[in-house]
This record gives C-alpha cells, structure tokens and sequence, in this order.
C-alpha cells in the first residue's frame, strides 16, 4: 500500500488537491458569482474531486507485478492451474478436480 | 545524473508510455525469489521499442537493455540511450566497424556483478510473425563470461511478450515472466565444467539451447496468425465457460497464456483445436456475435457493472471533451502513425515514441498557450490539468467502447443460427478441455 502512494502521490493526489485549491480560490474570487452560486460551485467541486481521488483509491489498479500476485478469480485460477499442470506442479487428477470444481460440476 | 535517479526517471517514463500506448498491460510471473541477484532477463522482440517500454516498467529494477550500436548513430537519440544506461552491441549486419564487443561484454559484467538486471533480444531483430527467430549465442555468452569474471549467482530469467496488437495505439499486452534459470544448478546439474566461460563453445550451445526452449515456452511461438487467432479462440471459449457471470472482453493475459498453452498440445490434437477454432471464430463473424453471447444464450446474465461505467462517463465527459480538444493534435498524428502502412514491428516503434514525444510536447505548449495572458495560476493549472484531461478522454472514449461492445456482444444470433453455434462451440469446449 505505501509503494502505491508513493508510486501515485505525486501524479495524482497532489495535482488534484492543487487544482480543487486553485478551483475553489478562483469561485470565491468571482465577482459576478452570488453568494449562494459559490456555495453551489464550491460544494459541486468539493464532492466531485473527493469521489474521483475515492475512485482512483478503490479501482483495481496495482503495479503491473503486484498485481499477479491477487490471483483469485476462476479465470486466474485457470491459468495456474494449466500452467502448473504442464510444468508438472500439479498430477492429471489435481488438475481433473480443479477443472470440474471450476466448471460447477 | 545518478545512476539510482535516471533508472527511476526511465521507469516513470517508461510507465508514462506504457499507460499512454496501452490500455491493458498483465504481468505473469511463474516465479519470485530473485531480488538482490544480478539477473540476465532474455526477451522476445517482436515491437521494437514497444518491448522496451513494456519490459522496463514490467521489471522489478532498472533493466540495462543491450541494444544495435545503430541507435547511437542519432545524436539526440545515442544520448538518451546511454542516459538511460543502455549498453550498445556492434553488429557486422549493420556495417560495424569493430570487430568485437569487448566493450559490450565488460559493461554487462559489470552491471551484474553490481547485482542489476540485463535485458537482452536474443534473437538479434525484430519479428512481424508470431513465432521467433532463432536464438543467438549473445545472452549465454554474457552470463557464462560473467560467472567466469566471478559474478555469483546469476539468473537468467526468460521474459515473454505478447501484443493484441502491437503497433496499435491503446491496444491491450501481457509480459509473461517465466521460471528462472539458476546458472550455477545449470553447470552443477549439466556435468561438465564450463572451461574459459564465454569462450566455451560446447557450453555456450547448450545454454543457448536451454535459453531457446524456455524462452519459447513464455513467448508466443505460433506457425502463422491465423493460427494464433483460432486458439486464441478457444481459450477464449475456456476462459468464458470457467466464470460466465464475468463481463467481456476476457482479459487479454489470460487468453493469450492459454492460446499458448494450447499451441504447445502435440499434434494431432493441436491440429484439431486450430480447425475447430477457426471454424467456430468464422462462424461468430458470420453471425454478428460473441462467443460470450452464444454461452449465456441460454441463460442471460445480468450485471449491472455497466450502471458505474455509464455514470463516470457522464460524470467525466466535460473534461473528456476539453482533454480531446486539448490533446486534438497528438491524438490524431498517432493514430495516423498507427495506421501507416509500414512493418508493424516498425510502426511498434514509432507510435510508443510519437505518442511520448507528442503528448509531452503538447503538454508544454497546452500549459504556456494557456497561460498565455500572463497569468501563472492559469499556466499551472493547465499543466496540472492536461494528463487528467488525456486521462479522462481516455477514460470515457474506451468506457463507451465497451459499453457499445457488450451491447453488441449480447445481442443473441437468431435462433436459426444458435443451434449451430451452440453445437459447434460444445465441441470447441470439449476439445479444448480435454487438450488441457
């Protein structure tokens, strides 16, 4: 986890951060915006950055070799399993059980 | 610079370019174990410096790539290679004037005996066909001369690179990492000591027999195309009838490990499975549909991940539109630079390399065109802007098109042809799984 804000600090939640300040210090400094306008620009970017930072935190994004390593979709287990069987890791019957199990039968 | 800095500067480029060109890249590692030891990482080429990007972000460390002296010979270029730590090989294929690689072999000693990671293309040239070319004696002649010198504890560590499409921009690739290949096991387990390292020739045809068949095994080693789409097929058809809940496309990774799994089936199974799947992806085209479509024609799933994309679509489509405007010109010349009709292990090269030249280009014009008027705040804001904006216009155009893809996906085929389909896909599956 500390990798990955370290990897993406830089390049995404600074810039967002910077750009929500310099947004919101810009709304206040509108002289044509009423008072409640601000209330409503401002309101509208503090939430919609805050959900895209949240959005980029929870999609499932990972550097590309930490990524292998969450491999537990029926797909991934799959792929390993084929793999291992080829390479002798695991016997034909292992393989059988793993391809049935897979397959719901 | 520091040789630490310009390592992470070329990896954060590398990953710029990597997350610019492509919008899906899997890693495959078979095994882990190797951090601290110096590594010879051996690679197909089939995309030019798309391999290089794609292997430098992929590796664990800064990769020393050894690459044809003939990139030197554009100053700019030379010097961003060296930059990047690039170690060049003299070739008398491309007229060179040395007669040996002393200075090439010394270097890549010298990096692994500092415990880093060499990237060599063995085969020496690029491939437009999906199979490689035959492997040179390069990469057992530098692990076996680097054990000589008394580096210790090399690894050779075969690496696989398969394109969807590989001079397409925004295509989809998987790095395959295989097991490695432990030098001191290799000269324990072969029997013979290894007399004189690089100059010993019995030994280095063996290793570069070894390197050859492992290699092979990670990276797509196919006859022809057709071939490799009509497998590819099947283990699309596997891969949709192990979670048919999940929504298409299949991860591209996992069908082209099992597409490889498959070509590797002896003969004449493997015979069959090609027929069969070029059948069954003929019959689909003819059909207007998907295999995913044909496997749920019976019972349609519903998902509603569709709902989220479709709301952030809508959500970023303002600054999708002002990221399209933003990045107009850099988007279409790579685009048109996708399309030439040139080598595509040439085009593999040029569109990584136009999409970074111009994309950065234009992030420094957008900032100072913007902030034109004097303004700093207004400057800075569009340079901060512009990869959000090019992120978000990446973002909404390939959410759409997927959207529109499973649309069409799941219109089901008539019932006229889904008895047909259904049939001919029953026996794919069969002999895929039995294959397996």
């Amino acid at each position: 986890m500390s990798s990955w804000i370290n990897d993406n600090l830089a390049f995404i939640f600074v810039p967002l951060v910077a750009v929500w300040v310099i947004v919101l210090v810009d709304i206040v400094g509108q002289p044509r915006l009423s008072t409640r306008m601000k209330w409503i620009w401002g309101l509208g970017c503090t939430v919609l950055w805050p959900l895209m930072i949240a959005y980029w935190i929870t999609r499932p994004v990972q550097g590309r070799i930490e990524r292998t390593q969450v491999r537990t979709s029926p797909r991934d287990r799959l792929v390993d399993a084929v793999l291992d069987h080829e390479d002798g890791r695991i016997d034909d019957s292992e393989m059988a059980t793993i391809v049935n199990e897979l397959r719901g039968r | 610079m520091s040789d630490r800095s310009s390592g992470g500067v070329l990896r954060r480029l590398a990953r710029m370019a990597a997350n610019l060109v492509y919008r899906d890249i899997d890693v495959h590692v078979a095994s882990t174990g190797a951090a601290d030891r110096p590594i010879l990482a051996v690679s197909n080429h089939f995309g030019g410096l798309a391999d290089g990007v794609l292997l430098v972000d992929s590796s664990p460390r800064r990769p020393r790539i050894v690459a044809r002296d003939v990139i030197w010979k554009v100053s700019l270029v030379g010097r961003l290679a060296t930059a990047a730590g690039m170690i060049p090989v003299h070739r008398a294929a491309d007229g060179a004037a040395r007669a040996t690689n002393d200075e090439m072999f010394a270097a890549a000693y010298d990096s692994l005996r500092e415990g880093e990671v060499v990237l060599i293309f063995p085969e020496g040239v690029t491939q437009d066909v999906p199979h490689m070319a035959e492997v040179k004696t390069g990469a057992a002649r530098i692990a076996l001369g680097a054990r000589e010198s008394g580096v210790e504890g090399i690894c050779i560590q075969p690496v696989g690179v398969h394109y969807e499409n590989k001079a397409g921009f925004r295509s989809r690739a998987l790095v395959n990492l295989g097991p490695l290949i432990d030098l001191d096991e290799w000269v324990a387990e072969r029997g013979e000591p290894v007399v004189g390292g690089a100059d010993d020739r019995a030994a280095v045809g063996d290793l570069t027999g070894l390197v050859n068949t492992k290699l092979r095994h990670v990276a797509p080693d196919y006859p022809d195309w057709d071939q490799a789409h009509a497998l590819e097929t099947v283990a699309e058809v596997l891969l949709t009838d192990v979670d048919v809940a999940a929504p298409p496309p299949v991860q591209y990774g996992d069908v082209a490990l099992i597409g490889s799994r498959l070509n590797r089936v002896a003969e004449p199974e493997r015979g069959q499975l090609v027929t069969l799947g070029a059948q069954y992806q003929e019959a689909l085209r003819a059909s207007h549909t998907s295999d995913h479509a044909v496997a749920t024609a019976a019972n349609p799933v519903r998902s509603w991940g569709w709902v989220l994309d479709l709301v952030l679509a809508v959500l970023l489509l303002p600054f999708a539109l002002v990221g399209m405007v933003a990045a107009a010109v850099p988007l279409l010349l790579v685009l048109i630079a996708s399309r030439l009709r040139i080598a595509p292990a040439v085009r593999a090269t040029v569109v990584p390399g136009l999409a970074m030249l111009l994309f950065l280009g234009e992030w420094v014009l957008f900032a100072l065109q913007t902030g034109e008027g004097g303004s700093l705040q207004v400057g800075l804001a569009a340079a901060v802007l512009f990869p959000f904006l090019v992120a978000a216009l990446f973002f909404v155009a390939e959410r759409i098109a997927i959207l529109w893809q499973r649309w069409r996906r799941r219109r089901q085929p008539s019932s006229a042809e889904l008895p047909a389909l259904q049939a001919l896909r029953a026996e794919v599956a069969a002999k895929g799984w039995a294959a397996l």
